[in-house]
C-alpha cells in the first residue's frame, strides 16, 4: 500500500515536472519572439528614416522585389527627402509588397505615416495597417522633413 | 533501505513543489516584453531628436544663449516623453547648458541617453540628451 502510493505520488510529481518545464519553455519562446519581432521593427525604422535606400535613386526608376534591395526616404540621417516621401506615397497601389520586403517586413502589413510633430494630420502616408486582431507594433521617429520637425510614425503587424 | 527510499521521495516531493511555484511564477510572466519595446523606442527617439535639434540648428542657438528652440520641440513630443538636454565644454567638462523639458518631475521608465559633439564658436561640446518615459 505504502509502495502504491510512493508510486503514485512519484508519478503525480514526474507529471508535474514536465508540465511546468513545458510552460516555462513555451513562455521563454513567445518572449524570444516578441523581442525579435520588436528588432525587426526597429531595423526597419532604422532603414526608412536614416539611409536613402538602394539603389539610392529607386524614386527615379520602376522598382519590383528583384531590383529593390532596401528602402529608405532620407536624403541623409534623419532628415526626409520631400521627393522620396512623395515617391513612397504614389507606390502604395503598386509596390506595397516590394517596399514592405525590402523593409524586412515582408511577412507583415505595414503602415507609414508622416506628421508635423504635435500634430495629428498626415503629410504623407503608405500601407496597409495591422488588423485590431493581430500582434502589432509601433514605433515613432523623428526627422526633418523641409526644415520642420517630423514625425515618422511605423505600425507593423 | 525504507528510510533512503522515503528521503528520495521526499526530496521529489521538495523538488516538484519547487517546479510547481517556478510554473505558477512564469504563468504570470506575458508573453510580449513592453519594456523592452519601450526601451528601444524611447533609445532611438532620444537619438533622433538630438540629431534632428544639432541639424536644425536648435543647439547652436542655446550654446548662444537661447534655448527656445530646445523648449519649443520638447514640448511637442507629449506629455509622457521627458527629456534633458545639456552640454558640456569639452576642454574644461564644465556643465555650460542644461534644459530640462517643463513639467517632468523624477526620473520614470525606459532611460536612455544619446551623445554626440558640437564645435561652436571655438570650442568642443559634449552634448547629452536623456530621455525618459515619465
Amino acid at each position: 500500500m505504502d509502495a502504491m502510493l510512493s508510486g503514485a505520488m512519484i508519478a503525480m510529481l514526474i507529471f508535474v515536472m514536465l508540465g511546468t518545464t513545458e510552460q516555462m519553455t513555451q513562455k521563454y519562446r513567445d518572449a524570444n519572439s516578441e523581442i525579435s519581432f520588436s528588432n525587426a521593427l526597429l531595423a526597419a525604422s532604422d532603414s526608412l528614416v536614416l539611409t536613402p535606400g538602394a539603389p539610392s535613386d529607386w524614386d527615379l526608376i520602376a522598382i519590383n522585389d528583384a531590383n529593390l534591395q532596401s528602402f529608405g526616404i532620407a536624403s541623409s540621417a534623419n532628415v526626409i527627402s520631400p521627393s522620396k516621401a512623395a515617391a513612397m506615397q504614389s507606390l502604395n497601389a503598386t509596390n506595397y509588397s516590394a517596399i514592405k520586403t525590402a523593409l524586412g517586413l515582408g511577412a507583415v502589413n505595414v503602415s507609414i505615416e508622416i506628421r508635423a510633430l504635435g500634430d495629428s494630420a498626415a503629410i504623407y502616408s503608405f500601407g496597409i495597417a495591422p488588423s485590431s486582431t493581430a500582434r502589432s507594433a509601433v514605433f515613432e521617429r523623428v526627422a526633418l522633413l523641409n526644415g520642420s520637425v517630423v514625425l515618422v510614425r511605423m505600425v507593423a503587424g | 533501505m525504507r528510510r533512503a527510499f522515503i528521503f528520495s521521495v521526499d526530496a521529489l516531493i521538495g523538488i516538484g513543489i519547487a517546479l510547481m511555484a517556478m510554473g505558477m511564477a512564469a504563468s504570470f510572466l506575458g508573453a510580449s516584453n513592453p519594456s523592452y519595446q519601450h526601451q528601444l523606442h524611447t533609445q532611438r527617439y532620444t537619438a533622433d531628436l538630438l540629431s534632428v535639434m544639432q541639424t536644425n540648428g536648435y543647439v547652436d542657438a542655446a550654446l548662444a544663449g537661447d534655448p527656445t528652440s530646445i523648449r519649443g520641440a520638447f514640448a511637442l513630443t507629449g506629455n509622457e516623453k521627458c527629456f534633458v538636454f545639456k552640454a558640456t565644454d569639452a576642454s574644461t567638462m564644465n556643465l555650460s547648458l542644461s534644459v530640462p523639458k517643463a513639467g517632468c518631475g523624477g526620473l520614470g521608465t525606459a532611460l536612455s541617453s544619446a551623445v554626440s559633439n558640437e564645435y561652436y564658436e571655438g570650442r568642443y561640446y559634449v552634448l547629452e540628451l536623456s530621455g525618459w518615459v515619465q
